[in-house]
């Protein structure tokens, strides 16, 4: 495998795209429900949780940047090959790529069940996943282009919601919010920690790192980026911290959904309903972006046409929601997610930092830097 | 010939993925428009639903069907069989309470209402004296609307100006697990054949321990929020005016001044002075208008006023005082001072059961301010 790669002109897409991208891949199902579980473990001061959470990510992706800008052009697969060599680092490349699949699985049954619970109790399991699946291979069949294009119109489509949240505010009562600092540093540290499942994706950068045209200005529209998500996740924490009862905020499912639930206007009496439908907008960039990274990741790895890679992991997909179906296997893949993504995303970074610092100072500095 | 095979595929999944999805056309279904829910002799629960049924010939759309059962959902199974429809609990407005019910406990079947995600969380919540059923079943032309819609709006409207408490389903859990506060809920009779809010609800946990007048929710108002909008009336000594009346012949002899005002703004700040000894102190400032006044007291002079407002704070302090009295013996705290306490570093981990022992013992300064800032278009 050449660890560098070269891009044609025409795949590669400008920097300030990267601020869609992040935006896209990391507000997803997850956030439903991320507000219940960072209270879990931090309880009112969750929303301290989440800013440790956002610094930690800042410095993670700082992390990142250095690590890629150490070579000339390439992506984790390239530089795990040369750090680790061919055997070794193409089996991390797997351990990414089933990253992303996993990401993608816990993303298609999370939505489906969110779908099943309000909307359609009766309908099965398959049929959301499959019109999932249609649109993410018709995008990703386009390339890169196409499904950058997408994420930058449905992130920019979708926040207009938001604002319907003033209803929720004007309930929320102060003293859920009191004493302010009660949590324990380590619980803290547990609700960032949780909170770090609501910003998975982050690793996209190192991915989509080579097709960008105009490296030198990546940093500030991914920080961008970051920190829209990271505002995103707070105030509605905020808000639901508020507006539910500390004692029966545990008892909800997804607390971002019941929010809207207060939401009613004359001509629309069941916001949430609406809001379920529409969140169809923002769960497809997510998984566009990360079948994407599973397509690429595997012709990288093993050279397999895109084509292939791309129907037989929907198919799997597919075959994989339809046959989990219970509240707690749902809950099993997704914990599951959420411990092994923690590793990879947060932690692993860290590790490859020094070792591909060493690596690149000693010989190969000539040859692949330039 | 690809696309051709697209096609097919799209068209394909387009036409037979739609009967997946459960049908709900609008003259099959019966839309729930309010529920009452009563216990029974024989531990079992009767609930009474009103249902939009579109599907009829007649000129009355509503319908009013009963069911019974031991759960919620069974009754509502059972109360389906007299329909021809499918109920759907999408938009109830409104559930009503038996007092017999509500003084067992409501949260039983406001669990049931939560956990399904199709009833809405903004559906308001009452009680209904003696029954639920009698309430709903009242007769529809004397109210020229459905019952449901009826008592719903009755809520809405009259809670802006704040003489109903206005409690959704989110409201009242909210307020039921969170430690320190308890609900308030409005009674509805059957008076003259149409359903009148007859007092007000006091809960302990979730259940009906006592009644309130139709006056004290202003207070529980007054320390909740923002009051605007509000006549009430209070009845003063008559002796303090002695000096001021007009210099006309009274009208009539009598003892008291009766008074109405118009709220147009009360609000109440409260602090936890001592924390060891629970004590309490609430500051409400309202400025009002004066409306109405039985003597023709000169309301000229600058003495008069200053006497007028003293006589009004001592009054409304006075009034506070009792209903705290009244709500310790009850056991009950719809002013919320356990919130108070628990926001503190010492109260954090306040139960339920500290509070019902601590809450007798808790003591209250209430100060009282108001301000006269108009008396009307005469003096």
């Amino acid at each position: 495998m050449e660890i560098n790669l070269s891009i044609k002109k025409g795949q590669r897409i400008r920097a300030y795209y990267l601020f869609f991208v992040i935006i896209g891949i990391q507000i997803g199902v997850g956030f439903l429900s991320a507000p219940r579980y960072i209270f879990e473990k931090a309880h009112q001061d969750a929303w301290v949780s989440i800013i440790v959470a956002y610094l930690f990510m800042i410095l993670v992706t700082k992390v990142m940047f250095v690590i890629l800008s150490r070579y000339e052009n390439t992506d984790i697969f390239g530089i795990q090959v040369h750090v680790f060599g061919k055997w070794f680092g193409t089996l991390l490349g797997i351990v990414y790529l089933l990253l992303f699949t996993s990401e993608l699985l816990s993303l298609l049954l999370s939505y489906n069940e969110v779908v099943q619970v309000f909307i359609y109790p009766t309908m099965p399991s398959f049929v959301m996943p499959i019109l999932l699946l249609i649109l993410i291979v018709y995008s990703v069949l386009g390339g890169i282009r196409i499904v950058i294009g997408v994420v930058f119109l449905f992130v920019i489509m979708s926040p207009w919601f938001f604002p319907l949240l003033y209803d929720p505010i004007t309930r929320m009562e102060s003293a859920h919010f009191l004493p302010l600092f009660e949590a324990s540093v380590v619980d803290l540290l547990k609700g960032a920690q949780t909170t770090s499942y609501s910003f998975f994706g982050l690793e996209i950068l190192f991915i989509i790192y080579p097709f960008i045209d105009n490296k030198e200005k990546a940093k500030r529209p991914t920080y961008l980026g970051l920190t829209t998500s990271a505002l995103i996740v707070l105030v509605t924490t905020i808000i639901s911290i508020g507006y539910y009862s500390p004692n029966d905020f545990d008892l909800l499912d997804w607390p971002v959904v019941s929010l809207f639930k207060s939401v009613a206007f004359s001509f629309m009496e069941r916001f949430d309903y609406f809001i379920i439908a529409e969140w169809m907008m923002v769960v497809i960039p997510t998984a566009i972006l990360l079948m994407w990274a599973i397509v690429h990741g595997t012709e990288r790895i093993f050279q397999v046409q895109q084509k292939v890679t791309l129907y037989v992991v929907a198919a799997v997909l597919l075959v994989l929601c339809t046959f989990i179906n219970s509240i707690v296997d749902i809950q099993k893949v997704t914990d599951f997610v959420t411990t092994f993504g923690f590793w990879i995303i947060f932690v692993y970074p860290f590790v490859l930092l020094p070792l591909v610092l060493l690596k690149t100072k000693r010989k190969v500095s000539k040859e692949v830097r330039k | 010939m690809t696309k051709l095979f697209k096609l097919f595929w799209f068209s394909f999944l387009s036409i037979f993925l739609v009967s997946c999805v459960q049908t709900q056309e609008i003259e099959d279904i019966g839309i729930i428009n309010a529920g009452g829910v009563d216990s029974t002799k024989d531990d079992s629960i009767e609930t009474t639903l009103v249902i939009f049924d579109f599907s009829s010939l007649s000129d009355n759309m509503t319908q009013i069907i009963t069911g019974t059962g031991k759960t919620l959902g069974g009754a509502t199974e059972d109360a389906e069989l007299s329909s021809i429809n499918r109920l759907v609990p999408g938009k109830i407005k409104l559930t009503l309470f038996g007092e017999e019910m509500a003084k067992q406990g409501i949260l039983p079947y406001l669990d049931m209402q939560t956990r399904d995600a199709r009833v809405p969380d903004m559906m308001y919540l009452a009680v209904g004296r003696p029954t639920a059923k009698e309430i709903l079943n009242v007769d529809e032309s004397e109210i020229s609307k459905d019952v449901g819609q009826f008592l719903h709006d009755i809520i809405e409207n009259h809670s802006t100006d704040h003489n109903v408490p206005r409690k959704s389903l989110q409201d009242f859990l909210r307020i039921y697990y969170d430690i320190g506060q308890d609900n308030v809920l409005p009674i509805f009779e059957v008076q003259e054949k149409t359903p009148k809010q007859i007092g007000i609800a006091l809960f302990r946990g979730d259940q009906m321990i006592g009644q309130l007048t139709n006056d004290d929710i202003m207070l529980i108002n007054l320390m909740d929020r923002v009051v605007k909008d509000k006549v009430f009336e209070l009845t003063l000594p008559i002796e303090p005016f002695k000096d001021f009346f007009e210099k006309i012949e009274q009208p009539h002899n009598r003892n008291d001044l009766d008074l109405a005002f118009f709220i147009q703004k009360g609000k109440s700040k409260t602090k936890l002075v001592d924390i060891e000894n629970l004590i309490f102190e609430t500051n409400t400032k309202i400025q009002f208008r004066l409306i109405e006044q039985s003597a023709s007291v000169k309301l000229t002079e600058p003495k008069v006023i200053e006497i007028l407002e003293n006589e009004i704070e001592k009054n409304m302090e006075e009034r506070f005082n009792k209903l705290l009295k009244k709500l310790k013996d009850y056991g009950s705290d719809p002013f919320g001072y356990g919130r108070y306490y628990k926001r503190t570093r010492e109260g954090k981990d306040l139960t339920v059961e500290e509070w019902r022992e601590k809450y007798p013992n808790i003591e209250v300064k209430f100060n009282v301010e108001v301000e006269l800032i108009r008396h009307g278009a005469t003096d």
